[in-house]
C-alpha cells in the first residue's frame, strides 16, 4: 500500500494521469513466484540462443545469464534446450 | 536471419506481470527485436494491457497507448495520420513505425470493424493480433477464434463451430501484406516482422499464442504447443504479398513433403481444453473430423504443390 | 472576409482558422455539411489537414484520441445517436488528459428516426469531463470553435472541448458571418500545446491498469482542471474580443438583467426565442431579463448564483429531460441557488424533437409564473394528442383488442 500523507500536509494535486513510466522489475521482484528454478549447466550449454529468444520474460541475457530476481521458474528454457543443460530443481525457500 | 543476429536489445523489460510461460510477452519480445525503438504501440484491450504491469511502472519501453477493446484499427488510423502530420512539419525524418497489438478478442469479434475500416482505407500501420484463441483476459470466454471442440467457461461442452479466419479476411481486403506466425519459428517470425517494417499501408500479422492457464498446459509448455500446432496443421504459416500467398516454415516443410503432418491427436492430448475428447472416453467422431479437415487441407495443398512441381518438369523437358 | 453561410460550414470554417491538423469523423445528419466542406477545403488545397474517413463514430473518437496522443490539434464532428456511439469513448477522452475540439450537431434521440433539434445528446453526456460549450449563432459557432482550442490546449485544463449548436435552426440556416484574417486568429490561438504526448526520446506508457489506491486522484485532477476552466473560459472570451473583436458572453450571456425581478433561463438558439419574449414581458410590465448559459460544463455556479439568488422568481426552459427527475437545467440552477435564495423557480420542458418553440410560449409560461398559475415543477406546455398520435393509438388499441389486452 503507498504511503499517504494527511490531508493538510498535501499540496496541489495539479496534473495526475494515467502515465506510467518505463521500469525492469514494474510489478516487483517476480522470482518470488518461483516453485523450480532454472539451473545451468555451462559446460553442456553451445549458446545456441533458443532459451534466449523463447523466455517470456526477457530474463536471460543473450550470454545466457539468467536474472534470478525476476525469474518465474516457468520452465520454457528447460523443456526446450535441445542439449538438456537447463534443469528445473524445486527451489528451496528460506 | 539468424538468432546470433538478432539485436539484443528488450523493449520488454523483465519483472512483468505477466503469467509464467506467457505467449503474449513472449510475442512482443520477438516483434520489437524486428521492429527497433523507432515505434508507437496501441495496445488494446487485452492479457497485454494487464501483463505491461499496473501504475506507475511499465513494462514496455517505447511510447504506448492502451486503448478500449474495439478500437484497434481506429486509433492506429489517428496514430498514423497525426505521424503524417509531423513529417510534414519536420518534427519526424522517418515516420515511426505505427503498431496496434490486440488479442483475438479485440481483432475477431468487437475490434473487428475498426480493423476492416483502416484495412479499407489501406491505413498505414501494422496490425498485430497475437491470437490465444478466447478471451483470456476476462477469464478464458469464447471467442470468434476459438477452434471447434475446445473448452472454454462459456462452451464448457465444447465449441460447436469452427473458428474464423481474420488473416483471410485481411486477405480479401486486399491489403499489401498478411502474414501468420509461431513463437515456435521465431526466424520465421522475425523475418515477417523485418518485411512488414518496409511496406507502407495496412499489413497484418497474426501469431498463435498458446496460453497456459485457458488452455490448460504446463507453463512450461508454450513454445512445444507453438510447435506442435504447425506440425499438425492446426496453425498454417503463410504470408500474403500482391497477390500471392507462400507457406513458411514448418507448414511449407509438410507441403513440399519434407515433413510428415503429425496427427492431431498429438496435439489435442496435451490440452486440457480438449481433455472431454479423450476422458471419461474417446470422443472418436470428433477427434476425426478434426483429422478429416487437416487431412484435407494438406492433401490439396500438397496436390496443388506437386502439380505445380510437374508443370515445371514438363515446361523445361526440351523438345525432342 | 463576410459570407452568408450555414452553420455547419461555419464550424468548418472554425476548425480551419483554428489549424486542426487531423479531423476524423463520420458523416451524420445533420451534421454532414462540416465534413463535406472540410473535405472540399483539403481538397482544393485551402486546409493543411488529414481527414480520416472511419467507418464509426467510435472510431472516430478513438482516432482523435490517437492523433491527440501524438500531438496534434485535432477535430471532429457529430451529432445525437453518433455522439452516443462513441461515449465510451468521450470518457476516454477526456479520462487520458489531451486537447481536443468536437462540434456537436444537437439533435433528438431515436427511436423514432428525428432530425431535428433538442438538447438529450449532449446533456446526456455532461458528466464525461468535456467541457460543453453552447452557441446561440453562427458567428457565435465560428468565434466558440476557435476559443475552444485555447481553453482545451490551455495547461491549467488540458481537456477535450465540445461546442455544441442546434440541429436546423444553426446547422442549416444561413447567417451572415464574419470570418476573421488568419494572422489574427493565429495572434490569438498558439500553436498547439500539450502536457504529454507519445514521445519517441521519452516513452510513457498511458492508461495501463490502475488500482483502487491511485484511481480518485486521477479524476480529482480532471475535477480540478474543470473548475480551473472557468477562468480560462473568461480569459480566452475577453482576449478573443481584444484581438479578433466578436464577444458572445463568457460562461453566461446576459440580456436585460440590469433591474431585473424574474429572469429566464434557456441555452442554445432557445435562448433567442427568449429574447424576444423578455422584451414583450418588459412591456407588460414585468421587469424579467434572460440569462443564457453557454458554458453548460463547467457549470456556471457563480455567476447563477450571483444573478439569480436576488430574484423574485426563474423560468427555466429546457430543452431536454432527466427522465426520473426533472428538467436537467432546472435542478442544476435549482442546487445553485439552494440556501441562499427565496426565488420561485419553474420549468418548462419544450421543444424536443425540434417542435417548434416560440417566444409566445415562453411569454405565457413566463407571465403564469409570474402570476403564480404554475406549479414549481418540470412542466410540459406543448405536450397534446394530435391527429397523428390518434392514427398510431388507434391502429395499437386494436391490436390489444385482438390480443385481448385490457
Amino acid at each position: 500500500m503507498p504511503k499517504r500523507r494527511k490531508k493538510e500536509e498535501e499540496e496541489e494535486i495539479g496534473f495526475v494521469t494515467t502515465l506510467s513510466v518505463p521500469s525492469e522489475g514494474s510489478v516487483g521482484l517476480t522470482g518470488s513466484w518461483r516453485v523450480f528454478i532454472p539451473v545451468l549447466d555451462e559446460e553442456k550449454c553451445n549458446k545456441c540462443l533458443l532459451c534466449w529468444i523463447y523466455c517470456p520474460e526477457a530474463c536471460i541475457s543473450k550470454d545466457i545469464k539468467i536474472n534470478y530476481d525476476y525469474c518465474k521458474g516457468c520452465g520454457i528454457c528447460a523443456e526446450e534446450c535441445p542439449r538438456k543443460a537447463v534443469t528445473m530443481i524445486k527451489e528451496e525457500k528460506g | 536471419m539468424r538468432l546470433r543476429d538478432f539485436p539484443e536489445d528488450e523493449v520488454f523489460l523483465q519483472g512483468s506481470a505477466a503469467c509464467q510461460g506467457c505467449p503474449g510477452s513472449a510475442a512482443i519480445r520477438v516483434a520489437f527485436k524486428a521492429l527497433g525503438r523507432n515505434t508507437i504501440l496501441a495496445v488494446i484491450a487485452s492479457c497485454t494491457s494487464v501483463f505491461q504491469s499496473p501504475f506507475p511502472l511499465s513494462a514496455l519501453d517505447v511510447p504506448t497507448i492502451n486503448m478500449a477493446f474495439a478500437t484497434g484499427g481506429a486509433v492506429a488510423s489517428g496514430i498514423t495520420a497525426a505521424a503524417d502530420r509531423l513529417v510534414a512539419q519536420g518534427v519526424f525524418d522517418e515516420k515511426p513505425t505505427i503498431l496496434a497489438w490486440a488479442g483475438d478478442g479485440g481483432t475477431y469479434d468487437i475490434g473487428i470493424q475498426a480493423l476492416s475500416g483502416a484495412a479499407e482505407r489501406n491505413t498505414d500501420f501494422i496490425y498485430v493480433c497475437y491470437n490465444n484463441e478466447a478471451y483470456s483476459n476476462t477469464g478464458t470466454q469464447r471467442s470468434g477464434a476459438t477452434p471447434y471442440a475446445a473448452w472454454t467457461t462459456n462452451t464448457t461442452k465444447g465449441k460447436e463451430e469452427w473458428r474464423k479466419d481474420i488473416a483471410q479476411i485481411m486477405i480479401a481486403h486486399g491489403v499489401p501484406y498478411v502474414a501468420t506466425a509461431s513463437l515456435a519459428y521465431p526466424t520465421d517470425m522475425f523475418r515477417k516482422f523485418a518485411k512488414a517494417k518496409e511496406i507502407r499501408g495496412t499489413r497484418y500479422i497474426e501469431i498463435q499464442a498458446p496460453c497456459p492457464p485457458g488452455w490448460k498446459f504446463p507453463s512450461s509448455y508454450t513454445i512445444k504447443i507453438a510447435r506442435m500446432a504447425v506440425q499438425t496443421g492446426m496453425w498454417m504459416l503463410y504470408e500474403y504479398e500482391e497477390g500471392k500467398t507462400t507457406y513458411t516454415a514448418g507448414t511449407k516443410r509438410i507441403i513440399q513433403g519434407q515433413s510428415k503432418l503429425k496427427p492431431v491427436e498429438e496435439y489435442l492430448k496435451e490440452q486440457g481444453r480438449f481433455r472431454h475428447l479423450f476422458y471419461p472416453e474417446r470422443d472418436e467422431e470428433t477427434i476425426k473430423e478434426i483429422q478429416d479437415r487437416m487431412t484435407h487441407i494438406f492433401e490439396n495443398l500438397q496436390f496443388t504443390h506437386k502439380m505445380k512441381e510437374h508443370i515445371m518438369e514438363i515446361e523445361l523437358a526440351p523438345p525432342h | 472576409m463576410r459570407l452568408v453561410e450555414t452553420g455547419n460550414h461555419v464550424a468548418a470554417w472554425g476548425a480551419r482558422m483554428a489549424r486542426a491538423e487531423v479531423v476524423s469523423a463520420y458523416p451524420i445528419t445533420p451534421q454532414t455539411q462540416v465534413i463535406e466542406e472540410i473535405s472540399r477545403f483539403i481538397d482544393e488545397g485551402e486546409m493543411d489537414c488529414e481527414y480520416i474517413p472511419v467507418e464509426s463514430e467510435h472510431s472516430a473518437m478513438a482516432a482523435m484520441i490517437g492523433s491527440a496522443a501524438m500531438g496534434v490539434r485535432s477535430f471532429s464532428a457529430t451529432s445525437a445517436h453518433g455522439l452516443l456511439y462513441m461515449h465510451e469513448l468521450l470518457h476516454w477522452a477526456a479520462g487520458i488528459r489531451l486537447p481536443m475540439v468536437m462540434v456537436n450537431v444537437n439533435r433528438a434521440l431515436g427511436p423514432g428516426w428525428n432530425i431535428w433539434c433538442d438538447h438529450q445528446d449532449t446533456i446526456a453526456a455532461r458528466d464525461t469531463g468535456w467541457i460543453q460549450l453552447y452557441c446561440a449563432s453562427h458567428q457565435e459557432i465560428l468565434d466558440t470553435t476557435i476559443q475552444a482550442y485555447r481553453i482545451s490546449e490551455d495547461l491549467k485544463v488540458i481537456l477535450p472541448v465540445m461546442v455544441c449548436y442546434d440541429a436546423i435552426f444553426l446547422s442549416h440556416n444561413y447567417m451572415q458571418v464574419e470570418i476573421p484574417d488568419q494572422e489574427v486568429v493565429d495572434r490569438f490561438l498558439p500553436p498547439f500545446r500539450s502536457l504529454w504526448k507519445l514521445d519517441l526520446d521519452y516513452p510513457f506508457t498511458h492508461g495501463s491498469v490502475i488500482y483502487p489506491d491511485d484511481y480518485e486522484e486521477v479524476r480529482y485532477s480532471m475535477f480540478q482542471a474543470l473548475d480551473n476552466s472557468r477562468k480560462v473560459i473568461r480569459t480566452a472570451a475577453e482576449e478573443y474580443r481584444d484581438i479578433v473583436g466578436n464577444y458572445h458572453g463568457d460562461l453566461i450571456e446576459t440580456y436585460r438583467m440590469e433591474g431585473a425581478e424574474s429572469a429566464l433561463v434557456a441555452m442554445g438558439s432557445i435562448a433567442s426565442e427568449a429574447k424576444m419574449a423578455v422584451d414583450m414581458l418588459r412591456d407588460a410590465g414585468y421587469p424579467c431579463g434572460l440569462v443564457r448559459v453557454r458554458s453548460y460544463r463547467p457549470f456556471p455556479i457563480e455567476e447563477l448564483r450571483t444573478l439569480l439568488a436576488p430574484l423574485r422568481a426563474v423560468l427555466v426552459i429546457d430543452r431536454g429531460v432527466s427522465f426520473g427527475m426533472e428538467g436537467p437545467m432546472y435542478s442544476e440552477v435549482k442546487a445553485v441557488i439552494y440556501g441562499r435564495s427565496d426565488a420561485e423557480v419553474y420549468d418548462i420542458v419544450t421543444g424536443l424533437g425540434g417542435r417548434d418553440v416560440t417566444y409566445e410560449l415562453i411569454f405565457d409560461n413566463a407571465e403564469a409564473a409570474l402570476k403564480g398559475k404554475l406549479e414549481q415543477k418540470t412542466s410540459w406546455p406543448a405536450v397534446s394528442l394530435n391527429e397523428h398520435h390518434r392514427i398510431s393509438k388507434k391502429g395499437l388499441e386494436e391490436y390489444w383488442k385482438k390480443e385481448g389486452v385490457k
